[in-house]
């Protein structure tokens, strides 16, 4: 009897550590994901260890951690634990032959969807180069591991876990197809995106708009003599067009007459007015994209964004606060061309530059702007103006 | 002042186009190389004392040069007025918008006065009273027939002063005098006195020199305190030296018609001053001559106007331009000298300081004929912020309690208003009302009810009018709301409008010269600051090689640059973090001389291609050939000088862009 209690006892205490371990990763399971960290207090409130005791729970996690079911990671408060899953933690037990290889395992999957660099597993294990080609090898072969190449580093080793899909980080998103950027992709959306902020923050007007009106000589109200019908020559003469002759007060300029005869001639697009709310917003225009189907990739909001925000940097598009909303519109509507980017970029062929009319001052109207011999130009040098072939071809001459 | 080289030679190009060469050649001598007396200019010119006497006679005629006489020795030092040099560009400009804001009377003696430089009001007087061109030219050393090219970007005055016939604008000494008064009354012209011959930044150096003197013996703070307020006051007295009439002619509201004038754009042009009003007479011996800072104002203003139709639309435009000819009313100048300016401001009453103007003020101003009605988007009443007003005032800070009590009365008035002006009349974009009225009367009849509810027309297009001036506030910051009095009341904060132009233009040239993918690297630059490469291509949605290509690009061009922050002592390249960043100010400084550059191998170029037709142009500048060319000569010369004069015309409008760029970036 004597001799059985002491024997009986560590392997009750071993079955009762076993059964606390049990208990415990059950309710970690219970109380939340496989990300959530729990610290030392926690893991005791959640009542799997009888009594609190502290003596108990260090036997309980050194054996869960023995056998990979829980993560020592570094909480906001000290250390913390994270549960991981069972078929997880058999991999290590079972399938890593040696110390080196959980090692080297467990630094991938520490590193999750990212991916980690070879060099990086090298210096932090502390390991030899060969070692830990060994290893990896071996990690390889059981189809734990596997190797990849990420958008960020595309001439580094990258390993991560055979399961797991590379992130974002590593694929570079919704933009990269086989890890190059897919330009013609972003540019297609971005005039897909133009063309519809374009359609919603302006106002198309149609032609035969004057500037200019009558003088009004106050209101009109409908007398009998006015209701009678008119002849058409008689309507003729109360366009508006006629009125730069009757009104005397041309202080414009010539280039302002010719301005408002070209206006005339088309349609121009016209900005909303001030406060106006229905500017499109981001989720507007994550909308609108996944509603055209354009592309099979789903784009977040925040992808979306990213979108707004190089339209933004090209000076096509501009933010709009309006109580409180933030909201996009176009820059410059009265000098946008009527017809779409996206139509243009068809015509355009594989010209990505061609976009929205930008702004142009007189910088490379004349040659001078664009010269590649600028600094070299002086009078009487090799390049001068006196025998400025550019200056030549733009006046029209040869 | 030190000038670049090819500012140096710009001045000393367009003093020889308009000029001749003697003064070219001094001016190229004092731009070289600063400050000179007179045997050094003999020396410098390698020309006879006479003909340097001559040539500077014409630069200081024509405010090209400055002088100065050492008070101990009396020795005379003559130093070049870049300012005034470059300024001979922009004659013609000015000489336009004097003529479209003031009127023709107006553009006339401005136009003459820039062909005579400093002027007697009585040789003035003469100059139109003596009837044809004559009478005015013998006052200028120059050749007339200079003005030809300065003339050419306006489209109105292709053979400059000599050939209009003065009199048929200026009808007699009292119309003149009227309109030289109110001239002065803007600031367009200022009265020359024996020291507005020196620079003024010796003048001011000196006033400081003479105070910092002074300030060392003042023991307490209180004589400090009066010797700055002194100083504040000297300088500013030196400055508005030749405004004395000016504030004398205000006081005395000298000429009263004047302001209406102005509004109508020249419209009551050439009518006779009512007789009811009492005809005054300036004084004859008063010396005139333009004031370019104030003509740079009203430049700024045009341009601002161009940005906003530019920006907005063509009728907001017109509205931002009355708002800005109110309220630069009473500005003199572009940009304030921090020197003279800065300390003790509080002082002095210029009028110029917070100028708010009321909507009721510009509809009073504006254009009757503008249709108010178009230029922004129809839309239905329920999308938009009836309250905006409001939202921006809140926004504001409301400081004085006064304010805060209007804008509560103010507030709740509008939009009850509003309610009853049906969105149909509010928001009719494409067609004024009397072609609405019209529409009704040619039989549809469903037009009538409708008028009958509508609010006075001059309520709508107050509402109209508001309109715009709200969409002026919500772009750029063209103009800034800043209160409910008289149907809202608004300012311009210049610094403001003038950087976003500023960064408009810089975006312009950037975009030229590198594409819109080196204006999508620059910007993001300018937003976030200095950058890594890997986070510049991450925003900006490029490929590495791409990136980096730009970047060159840019570079190169002097728009960005790159920063090395090593991570250890050792400095080496793959150790080392590379930082690209982006420096506005510094590509604002650098351009100019690029520009500077671009204008003289524009004119360089023009003086070539006029070599070439050489005789040509001799020949149609004979008198008996003048204005008659076409019948003269052969159609194959003729054809030849039409070309030439299309080719020149070209050339010169293409300056004048450039021109524009500069303003903006240095004057404005």
């Amino acid at each position: 009897m004597a001799a059985v209690a002491p024997a009986t006892a560590p392997v009750d205490e071993d079955s009762k550590i076993e059964l606390y371990k049990d208990a415990l990763y059950d309710a970690c399971r219970a109380s939340g994901t496989d990300q959530r960290l729990f610290s030392q207090q926690e893991l005791l409130d959640l009542g799997a260890i009888p009594a609190n005791d502290l003596t108990v729970l260090k036997s309980v996690l050194q054996r869960l951690n023995d056998e990979r079911l829980l993560i020592l990671c570094q909480g906001p408060n000290g250390l913390a634990f994270k549960w991981r899953e069972q078929s997880e933690a058999e991999k290590y037990v079972q399938k890593c032959g040696d110390q080196e290889q959980a090692m080297v395992y467990s630094v991938i999957d520490d590193a999750g969807s990212d991916g980690i660099w070879s060099q990086t597993i090298i210096r932090r294990l502390q390991m030899h180069e060969n070692v830990f080609k060994a290893a990896i090898k071996h990690l390889i072969q059981k189809k734990l591991v596997t190797p990849f190449k990420s958008v960020e580093h595309p001439n580094k080793k990258m390993y991560i876990k055979a399961s797991l899909r590379p992130s974002e980080k590593a694929t570079g998103g919704p933009w990269f197809t086989d890890q190059n950027l897919d330009e013609a992709f972003i540019e297609a959306l971005q005039s897909v995106i133009y063309d519809f902020i374009k359609s919603k923050s302006t106002y198309r007007k149609g032609s035969g708009v004057t500037h200019r009106q009558q003088p009004k000589k106050g209101v009109v109200r409908g007398s009998v003599e006015k209701v009678k019908k008119r002849a058409a020559d008689q309507m003729s003469t109360d366009d508006p067009s006629t009125t730069k002759s009757s009104a005397p007060a041309v202080g414009a300029p010539k280039e302002r007459d010719k301005e408002k005869e070209r206006d005339k001639e088309k349609d121009i697009l016209l900005p909303m007015p001030a406060g106006y709310l229905d500017y499109p917003t981001v989720s507007d225009i994550a909308k609108v994209l996944s509603k055209t189907n354009i592309t099979k990739t789903i784009l977040s909001e925040e992808d979306v964004q990213k979108l707004i925000d190089v339209l933004i940097a090209d000076d096509l598009i501009e933010e709009a606060f309006i109580t409180g909303r933030k909201s996009f519109r176009i820059v410059r509507p009265t000098q946008q061309s009527l017809e779409g980017w996206a139509v243009k970029q068809g015509t355009a062929g594989d010209d990505i530059e061609a976009g929205p009319d930008l702004y142009r001052n007189g910088f490379t109207h004349i040659p001078c702007g664009k010269c590649p011999v600028f600094d070299l130009c002086e009078p009487g040098g090799p390049v001068a103006p006196s025998n400025c072939e550019y200056f030549q071809s733009w006046l029209g001459k040869e | 002042m030190i000038v670049s080289k090819h500012a140096a030679e710009l001045c000393a190009l367009l003093v020889n186009d308009t000029f001749g060469e003697l003064p070219s050649r001094v001016i190229e001598a004092l731009l070289q190389r600063g400050p000179s007396r007179m045997p050094q200019l003999f020396e410098r010119t390698g020309l006879h004392p006479p003909q340097v006497r001559h040539g500077l006679a014409v630069l200081i005629q024509h405010n090209l040069a400055y002088y100065n006489v050492n008070k101990d020795t009396k020795v005379t030092t003559y130093e070049a007025n870049v300012h005034s040099c470059y300024n001979i560009l922009r004659i013609g400009r000015i000489v336009d918008l004097v003529g479209q804001q003031y009127g023709e009377a107006e553009q006339e003696v401005v136009r003459n006065l820039f062909s005579l430089g400093y002027v007697q009001i009585a040789d003035l007087a003469q100059a139109f009273g003596g009837h044809g061109g004559g009478a005015a030219a013998p006052a200028t050393n120059g050749n007339g027939e200079a003005h030809t090219e300065v003339g050419m970007n306006g489209n109105s005055n292709g053979n400059g002063v000599v050939s209009n016939k003065p009199g048929s604008t200026i009808q007699s000494v009292f119309h003149l005098h009227e309109v030289i008064g109110r001239l002065i009354q803007f600031e367009i012209l200022e009265v020359v006195d024996a020291e507005s011959f020196a620079n003024p930044e010796t003048v001011y150096a000196e006033i400081e020199q003479e105070y910092t003197k002074k300030a060392t013996t003042a023991k307490s703070l209180k004589a400090k305190e009066d010797l700055g307020r002194e100083k504040a006051g000297m300088l500013r007295a030196a400055r508005d030296r030749g405004k004395v009439l000016k504030r004398k002619l205000d006081a005395e509201d000298g000429f009263p018609s004047s302001k209406k004038r102005k509004l109508v754009n020249g419209e009551a042009n050439g009518t006779p001053a009512p007789s009811s009003t009492k005809r005054r007479v300036l004084d004859s011996s008063t010396v005139l001559r333009i004031n370019y800072e104030k003509c740079l104002v009203d430049l700024r203003n045009d341009r601002l106007g161009r940005f906003a139709a530019d920006v907005i639309g063509h009728t907001t435009s017109e509205v931002y331009r009355a708002l800005l000819r109110l309220s630069t009313t009473k500005l003199s100048r572009c940009k304030e000298d921090s020197k003279i300016d800065g300390a003790y401001s509080d002082m002095f009453d210029d009028g110029a300081k917070d100028v708010t103007i009321t909507t009721l003020e510009i509809l009073e101003s504006l254009d009757p004929s503008i249709n108010l009605a178009t230029d922004i988007g129809r839309v239905g009443k329920s999308s938009v912020d009836p309250h905006i007003g409001d939202h921006l005032l809140q926004m504001a800070v409301i400081s004085s309690t006064e304010d805060a009590e209007l804008g509560l009365q103010g507030g709740p008035v509008k939009p009850s208003r509003n309610g009853h002006i049906t969105d149909d009349e509010l928001y009719s974009d494409d067609e004024p009302a009397p072609i609405k009225a019209s529409n009704g009367q040619n039989g549809s009849s469903n037009g009538h009810v409708k008028f009958e509810n509508v609010p006075s027309t001059g309520e709508q297009r107050v509402e109209l009018l508001r309109r715009h001036l709200f969409l002026c506030e919500s772009k750029h910051r063209f103009a800034r709301y800043c209160g409910t009095l008289g149907e809202g009341q608004w300012a311009i904060d210049f610094d403001v409008v003038m950087e976003a132009l500023r960064q408009v233009e810089l975006d312009s040239i950037i975009e030229q010269m590198t594409g819109r993918r080196g204006l999508r690297l620059t910007r993001i630059l300018r937003q976030f600051g200095r950058l890594d490469e890997k986070v510049v291509a991450d925003k900006a949605l490029m490929k590495k090689p791409t990136l980096q290509g730009k970047m060159a690009e840019l570079q190169k061009s002097g728009f960005v640059d790159v920063q090395e922050v090593p991570r250890d002592n050792n400095r080496v390249a793959n150790r080392t973090m590379f930082f690209w960043y982006y420096d506005a100010d510094r590509t604002c400084r650098q351009l100019p001389d690029r520009l500077y550059k671009m204008m003289l191998r524009c004119l360089q170029v023009l003086e070539v291609e006029r070599h070439k037709v050489k005789d040509i142009l001799e020949f149609v500048h004979r008198t008996d050939v003048k204005g008659k060319e076409e019948e003269v000569m052969t159609p194959e010369y003729y054809n030849k000088y039409s070309k030439h004069l299309e080719l020149e015309r070209k050339l010169l409008g293409h300056t004048m862009k450039l021109d524009d760029i500069v303003a903006v970036l240095r004057d404005y």
